[in-house]
């Protein structure tokens, strides 16, 4: 399917609609023909892949934009086979090495190896270097972020390594400091809607402003998501209505209906039935993180303001032990407990003041 | 000289020392003074006190019937016999004597595999030179060899069986020949087989349910021994040993049951352990030890024994309700534990929840839980071994959680699986969502995320059948 998300995603940095001082500060990078390692890191949907995407357009010309898909092969070390999928062209490589799992230091290692030992055939017309990209580096294992950091500095001549990461928490401190970091921020609403009108336009469709505004905001700052919500309605229902509903996402949905059931009773009963739900958003494929996020955030919402403050301290804590630990169910529900536990008391108090 | 000739001149054509003539001797003799012999002090109570006949074997009557009906079926002309009996059960429950003797009631002879240690090397006359035969040719061999011609000494006896208790090591990876030579012993064999085997992996990669049907396998259960049988057995060799020996001391009823306790119904460790017992007191080392249990083996919980002592923690009260300590000590319950920390761990997790009455209790078992898991996946080492923070991460959660748990609700409820392990195959599921969105160039987790939501206005009904089918949260 060809998404309105990638019909009109803008491949070059003069046509980006937002942070347009970065975008001048990254041509201008670029045209001094050299740069360091880099490092893209920001929310989802935020642009970081589209600004890649079209810094190595505009370091390479449109040759890049001729992608191949390849199987490469890897061995682990007990003699395992195992295949990764790779996005090329003849200028850049784009891996996700996360999706080896807990093989992920032999693809940082040997794709860099394989790649960075071969020198461009004609370096007089073309950049001396080819371009590594990873994606999701935040969630690569510690050693292969070490193997990273070694093979980074050994190949600095042949390639440059652009790295593509939801936040910098996750990445050791070694890697950071060899690379330019560069924070793509989300875009506001009014970016969002601006955008929003822009393809519409471009397609023939009115859009009004209302639902521009309704989509923004029920996208999370996440540009895609928006851009998809709006096609979506499109298929829905077009020409376009105020009070129109917006599709939002299933899991979503999910999260919240998690959220109503923790509220609606405190016992350990209710915990049990929580967690079955929990495991349901797992096996879904949703990642513990944005679960954790979306469910704060609703629970929040129900909150008395003076409970909020606690609520988001222990939310703070279980989300750092959640990153620190290695099973993550284990955090969510220690904190659903403690949100029970408070909230159950908060209840009992406010009620003994009413009589 | 060669080993060829070697092999011709037996020993006993030379000289004989003295000292083996008289040791074979006494060899000969000791089958039949067995029970009365009181000189020989030295070899294990085990051996002595084997079994004669079949009445005296502890193993339950219905077993002890089935096997013999297996035996009376060889002789019958039925087309659709077995000729391959699978004994199981646990150590120690008297299988292999219970088979030898009841064979040898029926009239049978036994042939006993036993893998050899080292393979001596075979002078090969064709290329003049040694060659070593591999132990699956041996085993071939002699398969073939004892189950098609008959041994010697069975020239007045029903028949002959072959007994074979240690399968060669080169059959457990590969499955297949051992296969391939049953199926063939199948077709030419005379002879029956009998197999005695206690380890459940061995029995369910090399008997599966098919191959068992394929090769008409009679598979024979043995349970262990009961209490009331060990104690008898145990009692009338004390008896008989006692008439040998006057020194000897008779442990009381309750030493018996401990031996029983500490090996888990395991006869032939009972005996050995019941001689120890007898012979601390004999020699007088000091009374007051052998009063004390022998405790010889580890105390043999299983996970689901451990895991239950820790959600149902029972307290002692020593003064006050405030001074208490656990019936189950927590480090022994941690250090006991057979299973990766990680995995007991995710145990844990799973069955702490249906057992603690009040949320707050919770609470402090999921801080518990969660802060050894932070723990566990630690990974500082200053000195300190992957395997010791594992073990203190595991104590910390199971202290945590008995600490935690004031009222535990004493219900029974069967201990399930973590569930957690079975859910965690992302990396699988991004794959299946690359083939399916080949199209889309996005990380899979973006398109699981923004993508398959909106599938249902947006993609191709190939897409929209797999979503249906797999992306759909089920409501209450």
């Amino acid at each position: 399917m060809s998404l309105w998300a990638d019909k009109y995603r803008p491949n070059s940095l003069q046509k980006v609609d937002y942070h347009l001082d970065q975008a001048q500060h990254l041509t201008n990078l670029v045209n001094q023909g050299d740069f360091p390692h880099l490092l893209f890191y920001g929310p989802n949907g935020a642009g970081k892949k589209t600004r890649i995407l079209a810094l190595l357009r505009q370091l390479y010309g449109p040759g890049v934009e001729r992608l191949r898909t390849e199987h490469m092969n890897f061995m682990t070390p007990s003699n395992k086979k195992f295949e990764i999928m790779t996005v090329a062209s003849n200028y850049h490589i784009e891996v996700n090495a996360s999706d080896a799992g807990m093989y992920d230091r032999i693809v940082v290692m040997e794709l860099i190896k394989t790649v960075a030992q071969t020198h461009q055939l004609d370096s007089t017309k073309q950049r001396h270097f080819k371009v590594i990209l990873l994606t999701e580096v935040d969630r690569l294992t510690k050693e292969a972020q070490q193997a990273l950091r070694r093979t980074m500095e050994k190949y600095m001549a042949t390639c440059r390594i652009i790295l593509c990461a939801n936040s910098i928490g996750q990445v050791i401190p070694a890697i950071r400091s060899r690379c330019l970091a560069v924070r793509v921020p989300a875009p506001t609403h009014e970016d969002i809607c601006k955008i929003l009108k822009t393809i519409c336009k471009k397609e023939g469709l009115t859009l009004p402003d209302e639902l521009a505004l309704i989509i923004s905001q029920n996208c999370e700052r996440n540009l895609r998501r928006a851009i998809l919500m709006l096609e979506a309605s499109k298929v829905k229902q077009y020409p376009f209505d105020v009070k129109q509903s917006v599709v939002v996402p299933d899991w979503q949905l999910y999260i919240g209906d998690t959220a109503k059931q923790i509220l609606s009773q405190q016992t350990p009963g209710k915990l049990l039935e929580v967690r079955s739900m929990l495991y349901e958003l797992i096996v879904h494929g949703i990642p513990t993180n944005v679960i954790f996020k979306f469910l704060l955030k609703e629970l929040v919402k129900n909150c008395d303001v003076s409970l909020k403050h606690d609520i988001v301290e222990i939310a703070s804590f279980y989300e750092h032990s959640l990153l620190k630990g290695n099973k993550t169910m284990f955090h969510l529900e220690a904190f659903v407990a403690k949100f029970m536990l408070l909230y159950s008391k908060f209840m009992e108090e406010s009620l003994n003041g009413i009589f | 000289m060669s080993p060829e000739k070697k092999a011709w001149i037996k020993p006993s054509f030379e000289e004989i020392p003295p000292t083996i003539k008289l040791l074979k001797q006494s060899s000969k003799k000791r089958p039949h003074t067995a029970l009365t012999q009181s000189e020989n002090k030295n070899s294990d109570w085990c051996n002595i006190y084997t079994p004669q006949s079949v009445s005296k074997l502890a193993v339950h009557n219905g077993k002890v019937k089935e096997v013999k009906h297996w035996f009376e079926s060889l002789n019958s002309n039925l087309l659709n016999k077995s000729k391959i009996l699978l004994v199981t059960g646990p150590t120690g429950c008297a299988k292999a004597t219970a088979v030898k003797l009841i064979a040898k009631q029926c009239g049978f002879i036994c042939l006993e595999w036993i893998t050899p240690m080292t393979t001596e090397p075979i002078y090969d006359q064709c290329t003049d030179s040694y060659c070593y035969q591999n132990v699956k040719d041996k085993f071939q061999d002699f398969i073939w060899g004892a189950t098609r011609y008959r041994s010697l000494k069975c020239g007045v006896s029903n028949g002959q069986f072959l007994l074979i208790k240690d399968i060669p090591n080169i059959f457990l990876d590969k499955p297949d020949e051992f296969h391939d030579i049953m199926m063939r012993f199948n077709t030419i064999s005379q002879f029956p087989i009998i197999f005695i085997i206690n380890n459940e992996k061995i029995i369910r990669d090399l008997f599966s349910t098919e191959i068992l049907e394929k090769l008409k396998v009679q598979q024979i259960k043995f349970n262990q021994i009961t209490r009331k049988s060990v104690l008898t057995v145990l009692e009338q060799i004390v008896k008989s040993e006692q008439q040998k020996n006057k020194l000897l001391r008779i442990p009381n009823s309750t030493e018996m049951n401990a031996i029983y306790d500490e090996t888990n119904g395991d006869l032939r460790a009972s005996i050995i352990n019941l001689s120890f017992t007898c012979m601390s007191v004999r020699n007088k080392i000091s009374k007051k030890c052998s009063t004390t249990s022998t405790s010889s083996m580890d105390v043999n919980l299983d996970l689901f024994h451990s895991i239950g002592r820790v959600i149902y923690p029972k307290r002692e009260v020593i003064n006050s309700p405030l001074q208490f300590k656990f019936t189950h000590n927590p480090d022994n319950l941690v250090e006991n534990f057979a299973m990766q920390p990680s995995t007991v761990l995710g145990f844990l997790q799973e069955n702490y929840l249906t057992r603690f009455s009040s949320l707050s209790d919770i609470c402090k078992g999921a801080d518990a839980i969660s802060a050894a898991d932070v723990m566990l996946s630690s990974d500082f080492m200053f000195g300190v071994s992957i395997y010791d923070i594992s073990l203190s991460s595991l104590s910390v959660a199971v202290r945590g959680l008995m600490l935690a748990n004031e009222k535990p609700i004493k219900v029974f409820r069967p201990i399930v699986k973590p569930k957690h392990f079975q859910y965690t195959n992302d990396i699988q599921m991004y794959k299946d969502i690359k083939i399916w969105f080949d199209d889309v160039h996005e990380s899979p987790k973006d398109i699981l995320l923004d993508i398959i939501p909106f599938v249902n206005e947006l993609g191709t009904d190939k897409q929209k059948n797999v979503a249906k089918e797999l992306w759909r949260f089920k409501r209450k």
